[in-house]
């Protein structure tokens, strides 16, 4: 029988307090932002802090009450007094908030502030309230253990809560550092910075209170950038799609919306979402409302320190600037960042114990990776090509657009005018072509030769009207001008137009489009590609004579703000030698095929953001998908 | 009884077309280059359909309907036109121009014969409404803001006439 090993147990100094207390933090603002963080995650809905500066008469003490959910004994011993113990880190907290804080040693950064804590804690059912006295001093003693250290507690009735109120209240003394008005403006930064402006936590009020000073004394104000000369917006979504908008002030772009990359190293940053604002001049102090220049981290709501500091440099813009001697184009007091992380989606963006920096993990150099070469350098390239354009050159430009509408205004009216005459003896040929038909047949005359002539100058004719239509609008600027249509009824309505030839050609058309679907896009694009991409489906299957059920599905549906139309065939699939050049011109030589129609349908359909693509098996069929981009939507 | 058509168009080789079209299938035509010819012919014939180019020199189309109209109510029509945006389905062609006088068909150009055929075909295969307050309404179909005009100011003259 195998003997049983003896045991050997860890346990702390009684100076572990010291360490994860007084010397863990930085400085005695990222102190006192724990305790703050602490009130949140009590569900508290306003946190006053009051400091009152060492005068002769009295020592300088800080307190910090909250009106959240308090402590009884039982949550006060299994709380507040195990380190390492930490609720939120359970998930559950007061009001239904994401955790701030899972370390369980937030508590212990008053030793950074002061040597003397007492907490005074009520939960809203008791009548009487707790009061504990903490010396922070007895943990000094290393050769004692961390629970040797017992401190006293009374139950008391506390008077800063009446019957039925909850909260805490944590009183410092014994204050380890002075504190002077410049120490206490550098507090009131760093809590106005706490907290994201675009996205600040509901119910949650900070008021910090310095005794004997109105002009220290006031609620914590954290208010969002609205304007600058750039304003990038970012969401990664699925896959590592990463959304963006860019805007630019004052001449705001008409569509801002940018075609989404993709980054696969992001694809673990699901979620993240960000602004970042650009001042091409350094911006008056009312234009950032106090903020701070910086890309700031901020986790459901909260900072993540150091990112956003001047020092920190996170994203390496101070220090491409000075390798650059003054050639890069982003100054980085000119730039503010906010982004946006999460602990339920980005549960691998976790703190160092001291909060001042996020450990080194996949999705925290994915974040880095992506806001350096996705986001900043895209903005540094946005900058230097051009969007950037100094007044002269926009006049300029402006002038040139006029010349370009007023000569597309004369080339409108003289297409117009062509078409009309070209219509003219098309007419007459069309109608003498029918009349040849018909007298051909009073003359008991049936020959296949002239009835396939007679056809062929009929979709001849039919071709030029559609090529001298597609010449009217693209003069018209019809294309160019997006309207708000319904796509499915567009889609339907030509649907109903092809009826005919799709019933000559015994063909089963399936729509699958919604009852209505919104968008903001050129109906006559709309209208040629639905035409096209139809028509196609309808002369490929015309060759189809082996016998199968000829079928096209028309599909219409929504992603983000893409509006897709898929058509599907059942014909021969397109063949290998033509597929690499189908979007070229003249790719096949059929008459109605796949000749100018795609290709123009494609050019026109990528000058405006969208694109068609096509996926095709031998003898089973193909699949056509045009993607429009509507001109409004967001990316929230 | 054969059916009597009045064409009018500018280009002649398409009155050619559309003459010879309408000949085989039957019918009795008479042709018009111009508003003035296609009046006068209807001040001598009666016909039981129009074919009207939209732009001719002079006169369009639909101002030459309304004239002809006043003349024959019960007149079906169809406008042809290579200048009416081929955008807009044919239906709703009346819609587009505003409305202010209505034919009884649309049909961009190049029409086909068959398109054409069908279209006069279905049109004189129309049963002729015998209710004259119909035919009276037909007849000004287009006009009634001038009349609504025309009773405004002949009340005006009246109190103006009094005033003296």
């Amino acid at each position: 029988m195998a003997d049983q090993p003896d045991k050997l147990t860890f346990e702390a100094s009684a100076y572990l307090q010291t360490l994860i207390g007084r010397d863990l933090f930085r400085s005695q603002d990222l102190a006192i932002v724990e305790l703050v963080k602490n009130s949140y995650d009590s569900g508290a809905r306003s946190v006053r802090i009051v400091i009152s500066l060492p005068s002769e008469k009295r020592p300088g003490s800080i307190e910090i009450t909250d009106d959240g959910s308090g402590m009884d004994l039982s949550k006060l011993q299994q709380l507040f007094m195990v380190a390492g113990y930490s609720e939120t880190g359970q998930g559950s907290t007061g009001g239904n908030r994401i955790p701030t804080g899972e370390k369980g040693i937030g508590r212990f950064a008053s030793d950074r502030l002061g040597s003397r804590l007492t907490v005074e804690t009520k939960t809203a059912g008791s009548r009487e309230g707790i009061v504990v006295e903490i010396d922070w001093t007895l943990f000094n003693a290393r050769k004692k253990r961390f629970n040797e250290i017992s401190v006293p507690f009374y139950r008391r009735t506390l008077q800063f809560l009446n019957k039925g109120q909850s909260g805490t209240r944590l009183t410092i003394t014994q204050i380890r550092e002075e504190w002077a008005s410049s120490t206490v403006e550098s507090l009131r930064s760093t809590l106005s910075q706490l907290l994201n402006p675009f996205e600040k936590p509901s119910n949650f009020i900070i008021n910090l209170d310095v005794t004997g000073s109105t002009t220290l004394s006031g609620p914590i104000v954290s208010t969002p950038i609205e304007s600058a000369d750039f304003d990038l917006r970012f969401k990664v979504k699925r896959g590592g799609t990463i959304e963006r908008e860019l805007r630019k002030t004052p001449s705001k772009s008409i569509n801002p919306r940018l075609e989404p990359t993709v980054d696969p190293a992001a694809t673990i940053l699901k979620g993240l979402h960000g602004r970042i604002y650009y001042f091409l001049k350094r911006p008056a102090k009312d234009q950032v409302h106090g903020h701070s220049p910086g890309v700031f981290l901020y986790r459901d709501g909260f900072r993540i320190e150091p990112f956003g500091s001047s020092a920190a440099d996170w994203l390496g813009i101070g220090e491409k600037r000075a390798k650059r001697a003054g050639h890069a184009h982003i100054v980085p007091s000119r730039l503010f960042g906010f982004v946006s992380i999460s602990r339920r989606k980005h549960g691998g963006l976790k703190d160092t114990t001291s909060r001042e920096a996020l450990l080194d993990t996949a999705e925290a150099r994915a974040l880095v990776h992506l806001l350096k070469k996705g986001i900043i350098d895209f903005l540094e390239e946005q900058i230097r090509t051009g969007i950037a354009m100094p007044r002269w050159e926009e006049s300029r430009a402006r002038k040139a657009t006029e010349l370009q509408k007023a000569r597309f205004q004369a080339l409108n009216v003289m297409s117009s005018g062509v078409a009309h005459e070209l219509r003219q003896p098309l007419q007459a040929i069309r109608m003498e072509a029918g009349n040849i038909a018909t007298r051909l047949r009073q003359l008991a005359i049936d020959d296949p030769i002239i009835r396939a002539a007679a056809r062929c100058i009929d979709t001849s004719i039919e071709r030029i009207d559609q090529r001298i239509q597609l010449i009217s609008a693209l003069t018209g600027g019809k294309l160019d001008a997006n309207e708000r249509v319904d796509m499915a009824l567009i889609v339907q309505e030509e649907c109903t137009l092809l009826e005919r030839r799709i019933q000559e050609n015994n063909i089963d058309l399936t729509l699958e489009v919604p009852k209505d679907q919104d968008a903001n896009v050129s109906d006559p694009l709309v209208r040629m590609v639905v035409k096209n991409m139809v028509e196609n489906a309808v002369n490929a299957l015309a060759e189809v004579k082996d016998g199968r059920q000829r079928r096209v599905a028309v599909g219409l549906s929504k992603k983000g703000f893409k509006h897709l139309l898929k058509v599907k065939d059942n014909a021969m699939g397109i063949p290998a030698e033509i597929q690499p050049r189908i979007f070229a011109r003249f790719a096949t030589d059929t008459t109605g095929g796949m000749g100018v129609g795609l290709y123009v349908c494609q050019l026109l359909l990528k000058s405006h953001g969208g694109e068609i693509s096509f996926q095709t098996k031998d003898r089973v069929g193909s699949e056509f998908t045009a993607t429009f981009v509507d001109e409004e939507g967001s990316i929230d | 009884m054969t059916s009597r058509i009045l064409i009018v168009d500018d280009e002649t080789i398409v009155l050619g077309s559309f003459e010879r079209a309408l000949t085989l299938e039957g019918y009795a035509t008479w042709v018009a280059t111009n508003s003035q010819e296609a009046l006068k012919l209807c001040q001598e014939n009666s016909f039981d359909l129009v074919i009207l180019d939209f732009i001719m020199p002079g006169m369009d189309g639909l101002e030459l309907l309304t004239r002809i109209r006043k003349q024959q109510p019960l007149v079906r029509s169809i406008v042809i036109s290579g200048k009416i945006d081929t955008g807009v389905e044919e239906s709703q062609v009346s819609k587009s121009l505003g409305q202010w006088v209505e034919a009884d068909a649309y049909l961009h150009k190049p029409v086909s014969a068959t398109k054409l055929k069908e279209a006069v075909a279905s049109l004189l295969s129309e049963q002729l409404p015998d209710d004259w307050q119909v035919i009276a309404r037909k007849a000004v179909k287009g006009q009634e803001f001038k009349i609504k005009n025309a009773k405004a100011a002949s009340k005006n003259l009246k109190i103006l006439k009094r005033k003296k």
